[in-house]
């Protein structure tokens, strides 16, 4: 299997933070890959990394097989990206920035361009500076896409774009990954929209890899119980791949990961009564990730209890 | 390339327009003012530091835009070589400099030389490219210093500063040096320009290139550290021997009155009349001259080393310029413009058309005060009124004038390459006749070696004082009184050596303890460069230099400290073993310079890197 994306250990600090720690991926050619992580997991850190714009503290990180450190214009040609502000060259028109971006692939395509920009309403003649954020977004994906990359890098694309823009961007995407077999890298806070578009489900924390896998066989990990505890029995704790829980009419609410139909035994012998377990949809699971290890006021669930 | 150098200028060329609109504007107000190719107007003098800031401030700015972070990914990550997207983004600068200083001033030159009688020649139009590269020197110094992970990148900004010292004698020697400047600048910018910027260079070449002329802006921080290490605390504790002049060292002699120093200098003299010599001198009229050579215009040089601009009358309200084209004194109406003549070797001319080969200037001359101009072999008498030339005085053969005369209250002096000169002021005012010195006094010693030439005017005649630092040989403060008297005659009367200085060696000559090869090698490319100036200093001169032993002793010792502390630095960074060599061979050949150079040009922690990179990943290339 030959990965598009791999790093092996990769660790970045700045200063006494550690953006990256020892994080190790393996991405697979096809599909979108969504990228999911709380502000400050890492996630841009390793597209910088990836680009080669940084250099890691300690592993490595390869594109296309290339050395990100030393990636050859050939891999460049190969690997696009777009960044949540669209930064284009704000003082020329869109055919214009279309026109400089095309003189550098020579496998750009035309039709995909057409294509992709017809899902939104640019004047070529229009400056860049006059386009809405939207509009823009659309002008960076078709170029982007257009350059039929091996590889899309998208970090947070959609960011601060209105329902409609979004609607388009996320049809022109999958438009091109269905029709141009490209990889995708995604990386997005919108549930919704990885709910949509994504193949595989990446889910980075404090620098760390919590999941690699497609969104189904994540949310096969996340199982949600809820029961009732008498007193202060309830012990979060001592239970296993314990990652949220919340306290609604007397019945907590508990998200745990990677645990089998055994967990309400376990519940039991803590002493939980009324045992019940429910479905959980995409968000929750991602949500239950992200939030478990995020500070709150010092003792704030345990008061409530 | 081209796209990234248009889609660049785009961006700019408004801005540029703007820029060159307002330098017109500005110029023509100048121009209102006085004339706008004046070497000596404050005003063009302004504005040329503001168009190099400008430039410089541009380059920094240009470059900061880039590199904010998705900004930089937009830039740097495409198909094409990093350098060639820097050289596109640079040229894209240059031009917008050129529209924004080179145009508006071109123009300006352009517009004088065809729209009015100001004398432009081919020098006029070259300073604009030489000042545009200046400006580019400039820009790639800002660029430099936004793009590279060199702590020390502005040090370049000083260098700059150091091309505009010496007045070249020749085309290449003007020239060569802001090119070269310049290329280096633009090569240490590509390799600067790379996808991580923090990464320091590590190219043993691009680290030479870089550190060397590093090291010389550090020669001369050096130079001020010991401002900071010697003079500022001995200023505060109020022991500083400028203000406390100590009794046998020239420096006391220095702070004397006039009125006291010849008998100071005549102290020990053996002479019969030395006390006498004394008691006249309090009483006398004293005036101080120089000796110093001062560098005779050269044939197309820049215009701002000019002296003067032009010799004015004001009776016939006409301006006469020097044109190195012509070798004329070309005259104009002040007012009307109108050509009213020139002036020759032979004499003044209706017009310039009709002078002869003959009658042309062999060398540029100085233009001096309202009326005068001297070469080296002779000085001329100017009567605007009369149209006359007077040569006022020709200097004996193989004896050269060095320097324009100086007028004082009782004699006006002229320094040849062998004597002293003092003529009688109203004599040599006589607009009709030749002058004739009513002194001449010898040099005792290299008038480029005097500090200052002190004249007492006695009843019999004059004492002349040659005093200096350096007078006796390098290092070799003393003072040498002589008499001339009124016949011709000149005695030289006592010669008085100074072994206590007031500074102590490692002050006075801290730059060649400090940096011995930099200090000596900038020496002889001043030299080299211009070897008129005495700010250099060739190699069969500095061969002949005795420095204190002691100095030798220091010098070695913080040579021996240097390359410690960069093998030091070496091991702490791990450096792969080229860049080691590389900057053991620097310090080596360079001493204490290199040290700094190499804490502003690696990380000051240890850089973890992470494995090298290897030919192919864990996984197969795609």
């Amino acid at each position: 299997m030959q990965h598009f994306i791999e790093t092996i250990n990769l660790t970045k600090t700045f200063g006494a933070k550690k953006a990256l720690s020892d994080f190790s991926l393996k991405v697979d050619p096809g599909g979108i890959h969504a990228i999911v992580g709380s502000n400050g997991a890492g996630k841009s850190t390793l597209f910088r990394i990836l680009l080669g714009i940084e250099s890691p503290t300690s592993g490595a990180g390869y594109l296309l097989g290339e050395d990100s450190r030393s990636l050859p214009e050939s891999v460049r040609g190969r690997v696009g990206y777009v960044n949540e502000e669209h930064t284009l060259p704000t003082w020329m028109t869109a055919q214009g920035v279309m026109d400089f971006q095309r003189a550098f692939y020579p496998s750009w395509s035309q039709e995909i361009f057409d294509q992709v920009i017809g899902y939104f309403d640019v004047d070529p003649k229009q400056k860049v500076s006059g386009l809405s954020r939207g509009e823009r977004a659309g002008l960076n994906l078709a170029m982007a896409l257009a350059q039929t990359p091996s590889v899309l890098i998208l970090d947070e694309p959609t960011l601060g774009l209105d329902i409609v823009a979004k609607q388009s961007f996320l049809e022109a995407l999958m438009f091109t990954e269905t029709e141009y077999d490209s990889t995708i890298i995604y990386c997005s806070h919108q549930m919704e929209e990885i709910e949509r578009v994504a193949d595989k489900l990446i889910i980075m924390e404090k620098g760390h890899l919590v999941n690699n896998s497609s969104p189904d066989e994540f949310v096969q990990r996340v199982s949600y119980w809820v029961g009732e505890f008498v007193g202060d029995m309830f012990a979060r704790d001592k239970m296993p791949g314990f990652l949220t829980a919340k306290l609604i009419d007397g019945q907590h609410h508990i998200l745990v990961a990677d645990q089998g139909p055994d967990f309400g035994q376990q519940l039991a012998n803590m002493g939980a009564s009324s045992i019940s377990q429910s479905s959980v949809n995409l968000e929750r699971a991602v949500n239950a990730f992200l939030t478990k290890n995020h500070k709150s006021p010092s003792g704030a669930y345990d008061r409530k209890n | 390339m081209k796209n990234i150098l248009v889609c660049e200028f785009l961006r700019y060329r408004k801005a540029a327009g703007l820029a060159m609109i307002a330098f017109l504007v500005a110029a023509i107000f100048i121009s209102r003012l006085g004339p706008f190719l004046d070497p000596n107007s404050e005003p063009v003098a302004v504005l040329s530091v503001a168009l190099m800031f400008g430039s410089m401030a541009f380059g920094l700015t240009q470059m900061l835009l880039h590199r904010r972070k998705n900004h930089w990914t937009f830039l740097i990550h495409r198909p094409v070589d990093p350098q060639k997207i820097y050289g596109a983004v640079m040229l894209a600068g240059m031009a917008v400099l050129a529209i924004a200083i080179a145009v508006p001033w071109f123009l300006m030159v352009a517009g004088l030389d065809l729209a009015t009688a100001t004398v432009i020649d081919g020098r006029h139009y070259a300073y604009v490219l030489h000042f545009f590269m200046l400006c580019c020197a400039a820009y790639l110094v800002g660029s430099l210093t936004a793009l590279s992970a060199n702590k020390g990148s502005f040090l370049f900004a000083p260098l700059i500063l150091i091309l505009l010292i010496p007045s070249p004698q020749s085309a290449v020697g003007q020239f060569l040096p802001p090119i070269l400047m310049v290329a280096l600048l633009a090569i240490l910018n590509a390799v600067s320009f790379k996808p991580n910027l923090s990464q320091h260079v590590r190219k043993p070449w691009a680290i030479a290139l870089m550190a060397v002329p590093l090291s010389v802006s550090v020669m001369y921080g050096l130079t001020m550290s010991s401002t900071m290490t010697y003079h500022v605390p001995k200023f505060i504790m109020g022991t500083h021997p400028d203000n406390n002049p100590i009794d046998g060292t020239f420096r006391y002699y220095w702070n004397l009155d006039a009125a006291d120093r010849v008998n100071y200098a005549l102290q020990g003299s053996p002479h019969p009349r030395a006390t006498q010599f004394g008691q006249q001198a309090a009483l006398a009229d004293a005036a101080i001259v120089s000796t110093k050579a001062a560098p005779f215009p050269h044939r197309g040089q820049l215009f701002i080393k000019d002296q003067q601009y032009a010799l004015s009358d004001s009776e016939s309200n006409t301006v006469w310029q020097f044109s190195h084209g012509s070798m004329l004194l070309e005259g104009r109406h002040a007012i009307s413009q109108e050509p009213v003549g020139a002036v020759g070797r032979n004499g003044f001319l209706e017009s310039v058309d009709q002078a002869r080969a003959e009658d042309r200037f062999r060398e540029v001359p100085i233009i001096s005060g309202n009326n005068l101009m001297v070469t080296s072999d002779g000085m001329y008498f100017l009567d605007f009124n009369e149209r006359h030339l007077i040569e006022k005085f020709q200097p004996a053969t193989g004896e050269r004038i060095i320097g324009p005369p100086q007028i004082e209250e009782h004699y006006v002096a002229l320094s040849t390459s062998r004597s002293l000169l003092l003529f009688d002021r109203e004599t040599f005012a006589d607009e009709y006749y030749a002058a004739e010195p009513d002194h001449i006094v010898p040099h005792p010693v290299d008038p480029n070696s005097v500090y200052y030439v002190q004249t007492y005017r006695m009843v019999d005649g004059y004492l002349v004082v040659y005093s200096g630092p350096d007078l006796l040989a390098f290092d070799k403060p003393g003072i040498i009184v002589l008499h001339s008297k009124p016949g011709g005659e000149t005695e030289q009367v006592y010669t008085r050596t100074f072994d206590t200085y007031a500074h102590p060696g490692w002050i006075r000559h801290h730059l060649e303890m400090a940096a011995p090869v930099l200090s000596i090698v900038y020496d002889n490319m001043v030299a080299l460069i211009d070897p008129r100036t005495t700010d250099g200093r060739p190699w069969t001169a500095e061969r002949m230099v005795g420095y204190p032993p002691s100095l030798y002793g220091v010098a070695i010792l913080l040579h021996l400290f240097a390359i410690a502390a960069v093998v030091f630095l070496v091991r702490r960074q791990n450096m792969p073993k080229p860049v080691a060599t590389t900057w053991l061979l620097l310090v080596a050949f360079l001493g204490l310079p290199i040290v700094i150079a190499c804490l502003l040009m690696n990380p000051w922690r240890p850089e973890e890197t992470g494995p090298e990179p290897v030919a192919e990943a864990s996984a197969a290339p795609a």
